[in-house]
């Protein structure tokens, strides 16, 4: 079908930015309904793009679930993706990258999405405490075989597996490098381009599509008076040239064995619309590397709430990256939450973008002056010592309830607003799994709050937010140096200049 | 995978290449038809099975097919050298101190 | 010198492609000799070199081969036409000597994997570090192919013969002809 002559679905695409190729129009479908994307969309950028947040049910009560954040550890957005006749299930919609003819379904639900009979067990949810089923279902017996089984079968799980024979055939590879770097944010980059210039061999993997991690959703930044994403561009080129480099886009790091033996999963055709019969579907890479950095970045957290699980509510991080990297908006009166200064940011972006910030709500009593008035030079209003005290909208957030924090902890209410989407942020979280996998021990660091990576027990190391080191510069710094020769005169590090 | 240093090849190989060969420096009995058979039953099941430094058997199955010895932590599974056959048994215990002393650095 | 290894005449190569070919070698002669340090002198009459000493070596000349798999062993090669005549020389050497000679060469069977891929295609299934440094022209070592014991040797930077057992030979090309499978176009 012609995309050329087809009105587009994509209400919630803005005119301008993001990543994506907006001179191609792709269609896709998604339980039947057509819609419209372009090259660069994940399933789930797309489904934003066209306003669609309610994308699956939750596994118990089945309560109405949206998509929560922009990457691999996506919750809720569990789809169902067709190929070669048959759909595989549980993917991630973050995930997906969207081809021309995509077809992909929700998950758990009967008979729609929208209306779904398990959405009763939400409501009778009293009676279902943790284990209700230990006393239950056992009379009459004749019942079990004939009727509660297959019930029960027919309710469990989520995705359905597929029943066709597997087509695809899969590959293997041992390789074996001086340095494996983990993650292609701007600590990996750093620590890639320090390792290979004195001609060691490397390894350079990250799971997304992309490289770049983070910097591909940053606005404010530069570095060597680049734009970050033009930075990312130069340096992965200057990588792409070195014979001793080798870049491994949709590879995920999976796992950590001895003597620095790491597994890493590589996507080979899941994107493509008609995968060459002859390529393996994945290759599973089993590296021996000398040394091995870990820059696996950091996870953001929610804010906890009650309801804070409707459609619309997002992570603030995946709502910058949605409108930064995809060119989409999470709604059209966003409310940002939150108790750090990253989210600020966010909303900032947003406002820019022309989006309305119905309020910031930050935890903090006093959230920093500069931040303040950056959300006054753009009219956004603010609220100190704010929390979400609730929600409403069933298949999508259509409304807040405020409270005020007072001195003694207790809270107040603050008024109500009204909004399609929440995004939300409570901080970071080191991605510590890697570190955790090589036999470290984490160790509490009281000035972050969090688990940060303890000694090394292999001949690795942790590089930038994943160890707990923030701000663009220091990452950039502490990612060349965990790469870096020491017996060499030490490289002149990226210059990185951040704004706000 | 474990990366196993061969004494004979002179190179690590991946532990696909190797097979185990149980407890090192057991000597056989030289006439087991003089051994009661809660003797000989000691010779072939009971081994030391420490828990810390272990002087263990190992052959490269598929490499140069050799049997050697090797001293390796049951704990943390890490090897902390190999010798040939024949050579004599190493003092665990010095070995244990040394790598304690290397950590603790 | 000439090539011990060569292709079978006529018989088409089981890969083909710029990256990569696979092609079985013609019939040679193999005897495995394992020995101790006053056979191993010996032998070098039979030889016309001395055999390798340095592990994961090997020795050629005069179209014979030996290459070193063990402290004590070596897989010895030398044209068919001669197996008869090499046999009896290398037993004759070491008669009355503590040593074992035996005519392996229609336990194994060779095929040359040659081109820019060769590498990479052997690292489907060989878990060694097959990289220049850590492998270089002559390297010879007995190593896994996936679940098959073979011998790897380096002739060239873009060539390596692989020896397996006659019966593991199926396995072996199946498998590397798997993973070549993307190299050719769709």
């Amino acid at each position: 079908m012609s995309a050329h002559s087809q009105k587009s679905t994509q209400s919630a695409r803005l005119a301008h930015g993001g990543r994506i190729d907006r001179s191609r129009t792709l269609q896709f479908s998604f339980d039947g309904k057509v819609m419209q994307a372009h090259p660069g969309d994940t399933l789930a950028s797309a489904l934003i793009a066209n306003g669609v947040h309610l994308v699956g049910r939750s596994f118990k009560y089945h309560r109405p679930r949206g998509i929560l954040t922009a990457g691999s550890e996506e919750p809720n957005a569990l789809v169902g993706v067709y190929r070669h006749g048959d759909q595989t299930p549980n993917l991630r919609a973050t995930q997906v990258e969207v081809y021309e003819g995509l077809m992909a379904i929700s998950q758990n639900r009967y008979p729609s999405l929208d209306f779904d009979v398990g959405a009763i067990n939400d409501v009778l949810s009293p009676l279902f405490p943790a284990g209700f089923y230990y006393k239950t279902f056992m009379w009459p017996k004749a019942f079990w075989d004939k009727v509660y089984e297959p019930v029960i079968r027919a309710a469990a799980g989520l995705g359905k597996p597929p029943k066709l024979a597997d087509p695809d055939h899969y590959a293997n590879l041992y390789a074996h490098c001086d340095v494996l770097v983990i993650g292609s944010g701007p600590a990996g980059l750093a620590a890639a381009l320090s390792a290979s210039e004195t001609g060691a061999r490397v390894i350079l993997c990250d799971e997304q599509a992309e490289m770049g991690g983070s910097l591909l959703s940053e606005t404010g930044s530069t570095i060597e008076g680049l734009p970050a994403a033009e930075w990312v561009a130069a340096t992965l080129a200057t990588l792409a040239a070195r014979d001793n480099v080798t870049l491994l886009p949709r590879t995920t790091a999976f796992g950590y064995f001895v003597q620095n033996f790491i597994a890493l999963a590589e996507r080979v055709t899941d994107h493509l619309a008609q995968p060459g019969a002859n390529l393996p579907r994945e290759r599973m890479w089993q590296v021996r590397a000398k040394e091995v950095v870990i820059a696996a970045g950091a996870h953001e957290r929610p804010m906890v709430f009650p309801e804070n699980d409707r459609p619309g509510i997002l992570l603030a991080s995946a709502g910058r990256t949605y409108l930064n990297r995809y060119g989409a908006t999470v709604g059209r009166r966003v409310l940002v939450t939150t108790a750090c200064d990253s989210a600020w940011a966010a909303a900032f972006d947003l406002a820019d973008a022309g989006v309305e910030v119905v309020a910031i709500a930050d935890m903090r009593a006093t959230p920093p002056e500069h931040l303040r008035e950056a959300a006054a030079r753009r009219g956004i209003r603010v609220e100190a010592a704010c929390v979400v005290t609730g929600t409403s909208g069933r298949l999508r957030v259509s409304k807040a309830m405020l409270g005020r924090l007072r001195n003694d902890g207790s809270v107040v209410s603050a008024g109500d607003v009204t909004c399609d989407a929440i995004l939300m942020s409570s901080g970071w979280t080191p991605s510590v799994s890697l570190y955790s996998q090589s036999r470290g021990k984490v160790v509490w660091n009281a000035e972050h709050e969090a688990f940060l990576p303890g000694a090394s027990v292999q001949r690795e190391r942790s590089a930038g937010s994943c160890r707990g080191v923030n701000g663009l510069a220091a990452v950039l710094e502490d990612g060349y140096a965990a790469a870096a020769n020491r017996q060499r005169r030490p490289q002149p590090v990226p210059r990185a200049r951040a704004d706000a | 995978m474990l990366l196993i240093s061969c004494p004979y090849c002179g190179v690590e190989r991946p532990e696909t290449e190797f097979r185990y060969g149980g407890e090192a420096h057991i000597a056989r009995p030289a006439d087991p038809s003089q051994l009661n058979d809660e003797e000989w039953a000691q010779f072939l099941y009971m081994r030391t099975n420490t828990r810390g430094l272990y002087a263990e058997r190992w052959r490269h199955a598929h490499g140069c097919g050799r049997f050697f010895n090797a001293v390796r932590d049951t704990v943390s599974d890490k090897f902390v050298c190999t010798y040939k056959a024949g050579e004599p048994k190493p003092d665990l215990d010095a070995l244990a101190r040394a790598s304690q002393e290397k950590d603790a650095r | 010198m000439a090539e011990i290894y060569t292709p079978v005449a006529g018989l088409a190569p089981v890969l083909r492609q710029d990256a990569v070919s696979i092609q079985k070698t013609a019939p040679i002669a193999r005897l495995s000799f394992r020995g101790r340090a006053e056979a191993q002198a010996a032998v070098a009459g039979a030889l016309g070199f001395a055999l390798p000493q340095a592990p994961l070596s090997a020795s050629a000349g005069a179209g014979k081969a030996a290459l070193w798999l063990g402290p004590d062993e070596w897989l010895l090669l030398a044209p068919e036409a001669e197996l008869v005549a090499f046999e009896a020389a290398v037993n004759a050497a070491v008669a009355g000597l503590a040593a074992s000679v035996t005519d392996i060469s229609h336990r194994q069977d060779a095929v040359l994997v040659s081109g820019p891929r060769a590498t990479w295609l052997l690292n489907a299934g060989v878990p060694i570090d097959l990289a220049l440094p850590a492998f270089p022209v002559g390297m010879v070592t007995r190593t896994l192919c996936h679940k098959a014991e073979v011998i790897l040797w380096r002739k060239a930077e873009d060539q390596f013969v692989l020896e397996c057992w006659r019966t593991f030979q199926p396995y072996v090309l199946e498998h590397l002809l798997d993973a070549a499978r993307e190299l050719s176009a769709a």
